[in-house]
């Protein structure tokens, strides 16, 4: 009886270990070179751990140049402006999906049911259709190579996504609270103020998490809709820090572990709600 | 704690929203008048900034003139997606450009580039070189400065070769071979070549080379696809065979572009390269590769005559741009004569511009500057047809079929000559 | 209906009668409105112009080569080229080859993942933390990544396989079409399976113990529990992710721009990647715009039969 049950312990154990290297292998292999010297990275048979481990690649990436055009200057300020455009977008994904959920979650108005259908589809829309009527609105509003055209799109993209979350999870919420705050002379701004917002941090938290993320990585639209430090963001500057750099590996793995890692350190805070959030939003939505 | 927290990030987010509605993208639109340029701002966008070369001339272009450049650096070859939108969206996002010959005729025909004739001297129209033409003249009117007006060089690395016991290069497709697969057997390389073979713009460039070699034109007068006739079959097979048969071409050469190629050379790790330009000045910069000195020039290998691609480029102005004198000015300092001689000192840009060739101090700073004249007497153009690209697109991929060994160098031709005339027809 | 009003007429009546200046609560179609109306700019400004702008992209040729004829209404044409184009139809292939073999990928993996993670062991939070990694990335980075493993003089997996004595040479893997498409659809599922792996596992966490216990009490076997209580119990969920996994992979661009750039020879060359080529290479943006709805189309019927199909297997 014992041994049985020691064989599906070691058997357990070696599951997990082999789905634990599966995850992160590939993660920690770039970690890996970004950390080793050309002469290490390029020696054949392949060097498991550097002989010298040394953080050049960073120091160069983050203090070289002059913060002029040069590429290093260039990466540091994109990786500025893809977080002010993260966080604005988060901020006013927040903000408006939870106006718009509160609306859908519980209030009664003519075609309400259709149009959160209709939201859902918009997210149908294929992305390269839209793209150059995207630019030409853009251009004609003279946003073009801004941070405020990236939100602007980000946030269009994001809130249907956090809305159709947030509605879910404001229905959990029982109603009552809201009616005693109404009750008692609270307008309806302030009940959602006040009673709503508060207990729905997990909530917000997870759908945060995701507005940020949603906006740091992405590629197409940053890609067509900016050019120059102004906007740029970091998804499209490593694609030119790579095709500049295409031998210096380390240097090259560098700048990729510095772009994943505020998506990554930030799901890592965060994941209790996002687990939570990802749970709720698909299994009872 | 949690109040802290909450408004530490309501800091942190207003500070964003601060930060992100401060910055406006405008395009000044002020039209100069004659001379009188302050204040004026001309966008312009182009391919990594390597040397800072571009930061250094741009700089001074403004302390001279008081035109500030703005120049958008995005990789190679994302320019063009972005010089579409603008010129969709009517051709004022960038002002200055720089066109590639083969996007002349499509530009021109659809009226993004504003001709120049009024302002060209007819001194400079003397001195144009004559295969430069092609990336400036369009149905004879003019659309641009020449600028980096290359073609591909072959160059070997002398020492390789002498220490396998060659001492001079393989002239013929041949002696290639054979040279290459002695330096491998002793061990001097691993691959004795790299080729910039990937799905692009790169493999037509290489194949047209290599097709004028065996003697082959590709399309004949008449703008009718020819290359499937015995030389084009015989360039495509020799193609697929050096990888696959002979083994002398790194097979990763499918998902190179000229840079990694010319990488390879620089870190001494192949033998030849057929590269654009003037190789020999970067494979001689102390600091980024570790052959310096050891590199010569020679013609490409060859079979019926010697070839190589050519690859004329242009400084143009933007039909939609509201500065057009002053872009004017731009693109006369930096490619006009005197621009380009700089360029070819410092930039290891190819000059359009005979009177650069003669010059002696050009003479005397560029090593192997004779070797590489002699090789653009033999550079071929590529079709210059507003359907270019398409039918390049196209032909890229037949061309890599064949390479793969997914069908035959005679199949692949044979189905992209059908290709070529449906484009035809469609045009 | 009659409910709301009624709590709404009392509450009102309740201020009216607490307060000589009284706070009329807004009417609820009003708030809505209020609340709803940034996100409706929004989506009015930035989805649904562009979309019907497209819309009439797709109808018309801009003739951008040919301006003095500028653009022209050409009906139906965009539509019918794109169905009868060769290419269009190859890239076609490609992307069922990569969704079909992604979405198996990403639901197996990410199965094995969750039942492994269901069970009880040390450091089981911090396992279920690294599985965020891959999902956190951008498809950009990893491009990026998988072309440094996959690189044929100095890469990883050519490193471990000559190593391990698996093969003997290194492989260029992006070089030959059948391996290039094989290696993109496993840097998919390495970035994709977390997802699945995560809402499955809260799944079968949600099952009630006592549904094992009591089939354990009447005799079954491991196997069967999982084929006749686990399974059926995940299909909801595995319905939801069905449908947005191949959602995902029929839209992927961002890999393969990185990665492969449609190649060798097309064999990458996805839907998505040859629309964008048409669209912002060759400036076709009708035929682009075109046949981005005809593959939106294609996704709603596939969808529609994923449903239909899962709705009948519920009846037991």
């Amino acid at each position: 009886m014992g041994r049985r049950k020691i064989i599906y312990q070691i058997i357990k154990y070696f599951l997990v270990a082999v789905l634990i290297f599966f995850t992160i292998a590939p993660f920690l292999w770039v970690i890996i070179t970004s950390i080793s010297s050309l002469k290490d990275i390029t020696s054949i048979p392949l060097k498991w751990f550097p002989s010298e481990p040394n953080f050049n690649s960073y120091i160069k990436i983050l203090s070289a140049g002059d913060g002029g055009n040069d590429i290093f200057s260039q990466f540091r300020i994109s990786m500025y402006n893809s977080f002010v455009v993260a966080a604005v977008v988060t901020l006013v994904c927040l903000v408006f999906g939870s106006f718009g959920a509160y609306a859908f979650a519980r209030l009664n108005f003519p075609f309400r049911d259709k149009i959160v259908i209709l939201f859902l589809f918009t997210q149908l829309i294929p992305g390269i259709a839209i793209m150059l009527p995207t630019y030409i609105i853009f251009k004609n509003l003279n946003l073009l190579d801004t941070k405020v055209a990236l939100i602007l799109i980000h946030t269009t993209f994001t809130l249907p996504f956090v809305i159709w979350v947030m509605r879910g999870f404001f229905k959990s919420i029982p109603k009552d609270l809201e009616d005693a705050a109404l009750i008692d002379g609270t307008s309806r701004f302030g009940a959602l103020f006040r009673v709503i917002l508060p207990v729905s941090t997990p909530g917000l938290f997870a759908t945060g998490v995701f507005a940020f993320l949603g906006s740091w990585n992405e590629f197409g639209m940053a890609l067509i809709l900016t050019s120059s430090s102004q906007a740029k963001t970091l998804p499209v500057a490593i694609t030119e820090f790579l095709g500049r750099f295409t031998v210096d590996f380390g240097l090259m793995m560098s700048g990729g572990v510095l772009a994943l890692l505020p998506p990554v350190l930030l799901s890592l805070i965060f994941q209790r709600f996002l687990l939570d959030g990802l749970t709720t939003g698909s299994i009872k939505g | 704690m949690k109040s802290r927290i909450y408004s530490m990030i309501a800091l942190i987010l207003s500070l964003s929203l601060f930060s992100a509605c401060s910055n406006s993208g405008t395009t000044k639109d002020t039209s100069g008048k004659n001379g009188d340029f302050e204040g004026v701002v001309l966008r312009t966008i182009g391919g990594p900034d390597e040397t800072g070369y571009w930061a250094k001339v741009n700089k001074e272009f403004e302390e001279q003139t008081g035109i500030k450049i703005e120049r958008d650096t995005v990789p190679y070859g994302q320019d063009t997606q972005k010089l579409i939108n603008s010129f969709l969206a009517g051709g004022s996002s960038y002002d200055i450009f720089v066109t590639d010959v083969i996007d002349v005729p499509q530009y021109v025909a659809a009226g993004w580039v504003e001709p120049i004739d009024q302002w060209i001297t007819e001194e400079m129209k003397e001195d144009l070189l004559p295969f430069a033409k092609s990336a400036v003249i369009y149905e004879d009117k003019w659309y641009g400065l020449p600028y980096a007006s290359e073609w591909k060089s072959f160059v070997y690395n002398k020492e390789m070769l002498q220490k396998g016991g060659f001492s001079e290069p393989p002239k013929t497709w041949e002696e290639f071979i054979e040279v290459s697969q002695s330096l491998q057997e002793k061990g001097i390389v691993k691959y004795a070549s790299s080729w910039s073979w990937l799905q692009g713009e790169a493999l037509i460039c290489d194949y047209t080379a290599i097709a004028a070699s065996m003697g082959s034109t590709l399309f004949d007068a008449d703008a009718n696809p020819t290359f499937n006739d015995e030389s084009g079959v015989k360039a495509l097979q020799l193609m697929v065979d050096m990888i696959h048969k002979y083994k002398i071409i790194d097979p990763a050469s499918l998902t190179f572009s000229e840079g990694p190629v010319g990488d390879a050379m620089a870190a001494g790790d192949i033998a030849f390269e057929l590269q654009w330009g003037i190789p020999t000045v970067e494979l001689n910069n102390e600091e980024q590769s570790k052959v310096v000195g050891q590199i010569e020039a020679s013609l490409m290998p060859y079979e019926v005559k010697p070839a190589t691609i050519s690859g004329p480029m242009a400084f143009s102005i933007s039909s939609g741009s509201k500065n057009k004198e002053a872009s004017w000015k731009y693109i006369e300092y930096v490619a006009g004569p005197e621009g380009s001689k700089r360029a070819t000192l410092e930039n290891g840009m190819f000059p359009g511009w005979k009177s650069i060739y003669e010059d002696p101090e050009v003479k005397e700073k560029v090593p192997a500057l004779q070797d590489i004249i002699d090789q653009g007497e033999n550079a071929v153009n590529r079709p210059a047809v507003p359907w270019y690209n398409e039918w390049s697109s196209m032909m890229q991929v037949e061309l890599q079929n064949a390479l793969t060994q997914k069908k035959t160098p005679q199949q692949a031709l044979e189905d992209a000559t059908q290709k070529t005339l449906k484009i035809i027809s469609e045009n | 209906m009659n409910l709301e009003l009624t709590k709404e007429t009392k509450i009102n009546n309740k201020n009216a009668n607490q307060d000589k200046s009284y706070k009329k609560l807004m009417s609820e179609s009003k708030f809505a409105f209020l609340l709803l109306l940034p996100t409706i700019i929004l989506v009015l400004g930035l989805l649904m112009y562009p979309f019907i702008y497209s819309i009439y992209l797709s109808f018309v040729n801009l003739n951008l080569t040919k301006p003095w004829i500028g653009p022209q209404f050409v009906g139906l044409k965009n539509f019918t080229d794109i169905l009868q184009s060769t290419e269009f139809w190859s890239s076609m292939k490609v992307t069922g080859y990569f969704t079909i073999f992604s979405v198996i990928g990403s639901l197996l993996f990410g199965l094995i993942a969750a039942l492994i993670l269901n069970q009880h062991f040390k450091f089981r939070g911090i396992a279920r933390s690294m599985l965020l990694i891959p999902w956190a990335i951008s498809g950009v980075i990893n491009g990026l990544i998988w072309q440094w493993i996959l690189h044929p003089n100095y890469g990883v997996l050519n490193g471990a396989l000559t190593q391990l004595g698996i093969t003997k040479d290194y492989i260029a893997w992006l070089s030959d079409p059948f391996l290039a498409v094989n290696m993109v659809i496993l840097a998919d599922v390495w970035k994709s399976f977390p997802f699945v792996a995560l809402l499955l596992l809260a799944a079968l966490q949600s099952i009630p113990s006592e549904l094992y216990e009591a089939a354990k009490v009447d005799g079954a076997n491991a196997f069967s529990i999982f084929r006749r209580i686990t399974l059926p119990l995940l299909a909801p969920i595995t319905l939801v992710l069905l449908v947005l996994r191949t959602i995902d992979s029929f839209r992927i661009f961002d890999l393969i721009y990185v990665l492969t750039k449609g190649g060798p020879a097309n064999a990458t060359q996805v839907v998505g990647y040859y629309l964008y080529k048409e669209g912002f290479e060759f400036a076709n943006f009708g035929y682009s715009a075109a046949g981005s709805y005809v593959i939106t189309f294609f996704i709603l019927i596939l969808v529609f039969i994923y449903v239909k199909k899962l709705d009948q297997n519920e009846s037991f």
